[in-house]
């Protein structure tokens, strides 16, 4: 993928849950090595939005384009435009790792065969020359030590920084993080935050829907409120935290920061 | 036990064992391949993929397994096919272990949570790799054990086989009772031999199980 202006295009996005609309009329630009946190309510369809970009979910109608790969609606007429979706996402998702709430890692496998596991099936990546770049990652981690142990027998903070370097492991050039720490104990938190801050540093293009508002001021370029479905305030965290234009929003922050 | 009645039914038994642990063998390996058919189109979601392994599980699992034999037996001559007996036993005893097997299998990929599909579907991991890969290795250690009761009933159906002339233990005992008169310490016999297949599998499958499972430890 080319280094372009815009990382992220999103357009009119639309998505509905049979007759549910859960995403109206997002239109959002993330630009290359931008941090985007996405905050709001519960059921305002942050993590949906996410999950459109690398299409585990499905938009029904506008636009997502990423690089030189557009995705459209499922429900657009405009002739045979969204047959192509299922191979666009395939190339997006090339450059998109993603990191869940749950960690899904794969429970069978250590955690030096989970990040090994995409580039050696996927990228077909020789396994001694993939091992070698899954222990730097794990090392940036901070998991080098527990490489060969099963995800049961980590702790949260510790698995989830696994499914980082999972992701990382497929170098991505932009990374999704659906609330990485919502499922984590409290005092496991800083840890995986330390972790999204060192590669935010590094200048990696990030898009995290996330509670940890205190950890959104620091480390975000842009910060998007969502309520309702709909992207309410946008603006640098300054703008969207101390200053919120909408009512909705002032009463979210007064009762979250 | 009368040394005579050992001596004829011996051998007799011994031919019918070996013909029950063939059949079983090549019924299960089948069953297998159907039942992972059967339980993949049956998560599809694809209505007319669904539709056909609902159809074929809801007829295999729901008629009993005398009928589909005879059936099978008398009903394929009068289409035309000539199947020999013996290879029309194993086919129906595989396609109806498949049924079970089917819906052994859909139930332990119905248990692994959709993070773990998602988490394979977002690194790009093809659908059949992750399947073989992610997915299969964890529901090992939930489907074995259904699987090995599947297994073990198939050894026994395979005695119902004996209604269609096929020489297996079943039919051979009773070919040992005609000549000896002698039903109870023949079936004794029987039934240790059929006690030691199973036992056998028994065996094999918490092997495998435990092997599934060792991650969890």
């Amino acid at each position: 993928m080319s280094k372009v202006e815009a990382a992220i295009t999103v357009c009119n996005l639309e998505k509905k849950f049979g007759d549910l609309v859960v995403l109206k009329n997002i239109n959002v630009k993330i630009k290359t090595g931008e941090v985007v946190c996405v905050v709001g309510p519960s059921g305002s369809g942050k993590s949906t939005f996410l999950r459109c970009i690398n299409y585990l979910e499905k938009p029904t109608n506008g636009d997502i384009v990423i690089g030189e790969w557009w995705l459209r609606g499922t429900e657009e007429k405009s002739g045979s435009i969204h047959v192509g979706n299922e191979q666009v996402a395939k190339e997006i998702r090339k450059s998109v790792g993603m990191v869940f709430q749950s960690f899904n890692l794969w429970p069978h496998k250590t955690v030096l065969e989970n990040v090994i596991e995409a580039p050696l099936m996927v990228k077909k990546i020789k396994k001694s020359e993939i091992t070698k770049t899954a222990c730097i990652l794990l090392e940036k981690v901070g998991l080098l030590d527990r490489k060969d142990y099963y995800p049961h027998q980590l702790s949260g903070g510790q698995q989830q920084r696994a499914a980082i370097a999972r992701a990382l492991a497929m170098q991505p050039e932009i990374m999704l993080f659906d609330e990485p720490t919502s499922a984590l104990d409290p005092e496991l938190v800083g840890e995986v935050l330390n972790v999204m801050k060192e590669l935010a540093g590094e200048g990696m293009t990030m898009v995290i829907v996330t509670h940890e508002m205190g950890f959104a001021a620091e480390v975000a370029d842009n910060v998007i409120f969502m309520e309702g479905g709909y992207v309410v305030e946008e603006g640098s965290p300054e703008a969207v935290f101390n200053h919120p234009k909408t009512d909705r929003a002032k009463q979210f922050f007064s009762s979250v920061l | 036990m009368n040394m005579n009645i050992l001596e004829i039914s011996l051998p007799l038994l011994l031919e019918g064992l070996k013909a029950t642990l063939l059949i079983s063998a090549m019924a299960i390996c089948i069953s297998i391949f159907v039942g992972g058919l059967i339980g993949g189109l049956y998560i599809s979601s694809n209505w007319l993929l669904h539709g056909i392994a609902y159809l074929y599980i809801k007829i295999f699992r729901n008629t009993p397994f005398m009928v589909q034999v005879y059936l099978a037996y008398y009903g394929l001559p009068a289409l035309g096919l000539n199947v020999d007996a013996y290879w029309t036993g194993v086919i129906v005893l595989a396609l109806y272990t498949g049924a079970y097997v089917a819906v052994i299998l859909e139930s332990g990929l119905r248990s692994v949570e959709k993070g773990q599909y998602e988490a394979a579907a977002a690194l790009n991991i093809p659908y059949i790799t992750m399947l073989r890969r992610i997915i299969l290795p964890q529901i090992m250690g939930i489907v074995i054990p259904p699987l090995t009761s599947q297994f073990i009933m198939t050894v026994k159906e395979s005695s119902v086989l004996s209604i269609i002339t096929i020489a297996e233990l079943t039919m051979m005992t009773n070919k040992a009772i005609g000549i000896t008169f002698s039903p109870f310490e023949v079936y004794i016999l029987a039934g240790i031999m059929y006690w030691a297949i199973n036992i056998c599998i028994e065996r094999i499958a918490k092997y495998f199980e435990k092997k599934a499972v060792r991650y969890q430890a």
